[in-house]
């Protein structure tokens, strides 16, 4: 709720400047890093920590600069006490942003690099399903032995070889199998 | 090779047919991620269209379900360990609310709040029914009143504070005053029905109690030959918050599969004040707002509809065919005129009724047994309190020879109680206060009643009928044990065709009172000469 009402602010506040893009680079940067690093997300937490050593990591982990609207915006939450919250507030402020750009973020794990014409044939076939930009992160996890798993925000279709197996490994152990006797 | 082994083609067979009916085919998920765990609770990113109360399930098969639907976040309770959620994990909505697989293989295992047995023993089978375990009360077209007796065995209890199929008694009392062992005897007494093929199905939730009191407890059933229509729902201390919370419901579930199927069915809640503790813990986890005693805002709520749930369903099967919210494996299955029967068991501290939960759960209930610290030390087991203790609905579903001969027992008990407390002080007294005490007393001895003895309504006519009748005036206080058992034996040999089976049919007339009589008056003779 709290998180929401700041990333909305954030966004608005951005937009009237022309800075959305700008901003969501950072914010982008912030969200990779808090997930990635739990370290940071508790040094954010700690009391013990001033507001000038919070800032000062912040940017440091942003790559030493940030655009001026998100600096501003780290001393309001840092000032509100609210630099728990950043993590959810960057989500959401990345949500924001892709409605107002009309995007939509694509996941496509695959097991092995596709090819540069299937590839295409993909992303135009789920941009006509949804009518959106696409932005599509690559990822190869041989894990999954073969087919793709496609996320498209909340939404998972999962094909691969791995959840087959998985399912039919579920069936097998779990108790409605016919008994042998 | 032995003749008996498994041929090679048959296992080959079976898996090719197994393998057919998996369903393999992709299907869009509705993805999240954890943000945070914390002690049971998980925030989630993600998850836009999940419904409250929705079962969730994280990518290592942990479960949990969504409580907390807030703009950017889904707060969700985890229903197994901590520890195997990590921030960053992939959950995935399941599309079902919170439920549980009923099936009648159940009777007689000991399982935890998914349905998973935890009695060591091999996984249920059978027709599997999946009850939800949030589920909207019957309404009150689908009700009929209260008729029918739920026999406790319970002397004190079955004449003063009478209990009927449908109702909701609460067994309120401090701890160690015998609250536990009144429902597990009521269990144990529904074996004659059992034997007579008309059984109550007991459930015995218990919730946040010792493994090894459970244990023993399950074994105390299984001597008794109890556990053949039982089935104990357990969440132990070590369990989650969450599954701790949910325990009630999913015995309430089980309950109903049986109430909705047109048999009788019994549940036990012991006890909701460690349930409420649980919710509790889950709500502020959550970080909703505390009320009285730091409990949430909806704690009325938590109690009042899972007790509603307990029912009689009305006897005309057309009617009972459009009972509302019935979950879809229901539908068709439904028989009119049965019953669920709640006893909850609230604890309180220092004899405290006026606490905030045990006045809300007396509130919802339709009665209360007090068990009282003083009477269980004064060696008066079932240490009930009959002055405070009452059954609102439970009187019009007494036999009628039993609310003939202690229609006036409560009353007479309760006057002897104030009177005693008077004569405490002096020593002079009149013939009739002497008498009242006198009877008092006896009527005191013949209700106390052993651990696990049971008795059938019929002995506790004819042997309360003595009480009330002033039969005993000449025995000593002492011997009221002896003259009980050996009336008892006198008419289980001799009069059992003239007297006990008459009662048990509801025939009172003069001439059962008569032969009660005949043989008080030889007990009598061979006892005091």
């Amino acid at each position: 709720m709290i998180a929401s009402r700041y990333a909305r602010a954030l966004f608005q506040f951005a937009a009237d400047r022309q800075a959305e893009d700008k901003v969501f680079e950072d914010i982008r940067m912030v969200e990779k890093i808090l997930s990635e690093n739990a370290q940071l997300k508790s040094a954010l937490k700690n009391p013990l920590l001033g507001k000038d050593v919070k800032k000062q990591l912040l940017i440091t982990s942003c790559g030493g600069k940030v655009h001026p609207v998100f600096e501003r915006f780290i001393d309001l939450t840092l000032q509100n006490k609210r630099e728990a919250l950043l993590h959810n507030v960057a989500l959401k402020y990345m949500d924001f942003y892709y409605e107002s750009k009309n995007l939509a973020i694509v996941r496509l794990t695959t097991a092995f690099p596709l090819e540069r014409d299937l590839e295409n044939k993909l992303i135009l076939s789920i941009k006509n399903l949804i009518h959106k930009d696409l932005m599509v992160e690559k990822k190869v996890e041989p894990n999954i032995i073969g087919g793709f798993i496609l996320e498209i925000g909340d939404l998972r279709w999962d094909g691969s070889i791995s959840r087959q197996l998985k399912k039919i490994h579920e069936k097998l152990t779990t108790g409605s199998i016919v008994r042998l006797s | 090779m032995s003749d008996n082994a498994i041929k090679v083609s048959e296992i080959s067979d079976l898996l090719k047919r197994q393998l057919e009916q998996i369903d393999i085919d992709t299907h869009y998920d509705e993805v999240g991620e954890v943000l945070e765990v914390s002690d049971g609770v998980a925030r989630i990113y993600g998850l836009t269209n999940v419904g409250s109360n929705e079962l969730l399930e994280f990518e290592n098969g942990v479960k949990a379900i969504a409580m907390n639907l807030e703009e950017d976040n889904v707060g969700a309770v985890l229903l197994g360990p901590t520890y195997l959620v990590k921030e960053g994990y992939t959950v995935k909505r399941t599309g079902r609310v919170a439920s549980i697989n009923v099936s009648e293989d159940m009777i007689g295992r000991v399982i935890n709040p998914l349905g998973e047995p935890i009695d060591g023993r091999e996984s249920i089978g059978g027709e599997f029914f999946e009850m939800p375990l949030e589920r909207k009360a019957p309404g009150v077209i689908f009700r009929q009143p209260v008729s029918e007796p739920l026999q406790t065995g319970l002397k004190a209890i079955d004449a003063m504070i009478p209990i009927g199929r449908g109702q909701r008694e609460l067994i309120i009392g401090d701890r160690q005053t015998g609250k536990t062992s009144i429902t597990v005897d009521t269990i144990i007494n529904q074996l004659d029905n059992f034997n007579a093929g008309d059984p109550v199905y007991c459930i015995y939730v218990a919730i946040g109690q010792k493994g090894s009191t459970i244990a023993s407890l399950v074994n105390t059933l299984k001597e008794y030959g109890a556990m053949s229509y039982t089935i104990v729902v357990a969440a132990a201390a070590a369990d989650p918050a969450a599954l701790r919370y949910l325990a009630p419901y999913a015995g309430a579930a089980i309950g109903e599969y049986f109430r909705d199927t047109g048999r009788h069915a019994l549940v036990i809640y012991d006890d909701l004040s460690k349930q409420a503790v649980a919710y509790r813990e889950v709500s502020l986890i959550l970080r909703r707002p505390p009320g009285r005693e730091a409990y949430p805002g909806d704690i009325f709520y938590l109690h009042s509809r899972l007790l509603e749930r307990a029912a009689k369903i009305i006897a005309q099967q057309e009617v009972a065919e459009q009972m509302n919210d019935l979950p879809e494996c229901l539908k068709g299955k439904v028989k009119a005129g049965g019953t669920l029967t709640a006893l909850p068991i609230i604890e309180t501290q220092a004899g405290d009724i006026s606490a905030y939960i045990p006045t809300n759960v007396i509130s919802i209930t339709d009665g209360q047994i007090f068990l009282d610290t003083d009477l269980f030390n004064e060696g008066i087991r079932p240490a009930i309190n009959v002055g405070i203790s009452v059954s609102r609905v439970g009187g019009n579903a007494q036999i009628k020879p039993m609310k003939k001969v202690a229609g006036t027992l409560k009353t007479d008990q309760a006057q002897f109680r104030e009177l005693e407390a008077f004569t405490k002080f002096g020593s002079e007294m009149d013939a009739v206060t002497a008498m009242t005490i006198d009877k008092g007393q006896k009527n005191t001895q013949l209700l106390i009643q052993p651990l696990h003895k049971p008795l059938p309504v019929e002995k506790q006519v004819a042997i309360l009928y003595c009480g009330t009748h002033g039969l005993l005036a000449n025995i000593p206080l002492n011997k009221v044990k002896d003259f009980e058992n050996n009336l008892l034996t006198l008419l289980e040999y001799s009069y059992k065709e003239e007297v006990l089976n008459q009662i048990k049919k509801g025939n009172f007339d003069d001439k059962v009172a008569s032969l009660i009589e005949e043989a008080a008056e030889k007990i009598k003779i061979q006892m005091v000469g």
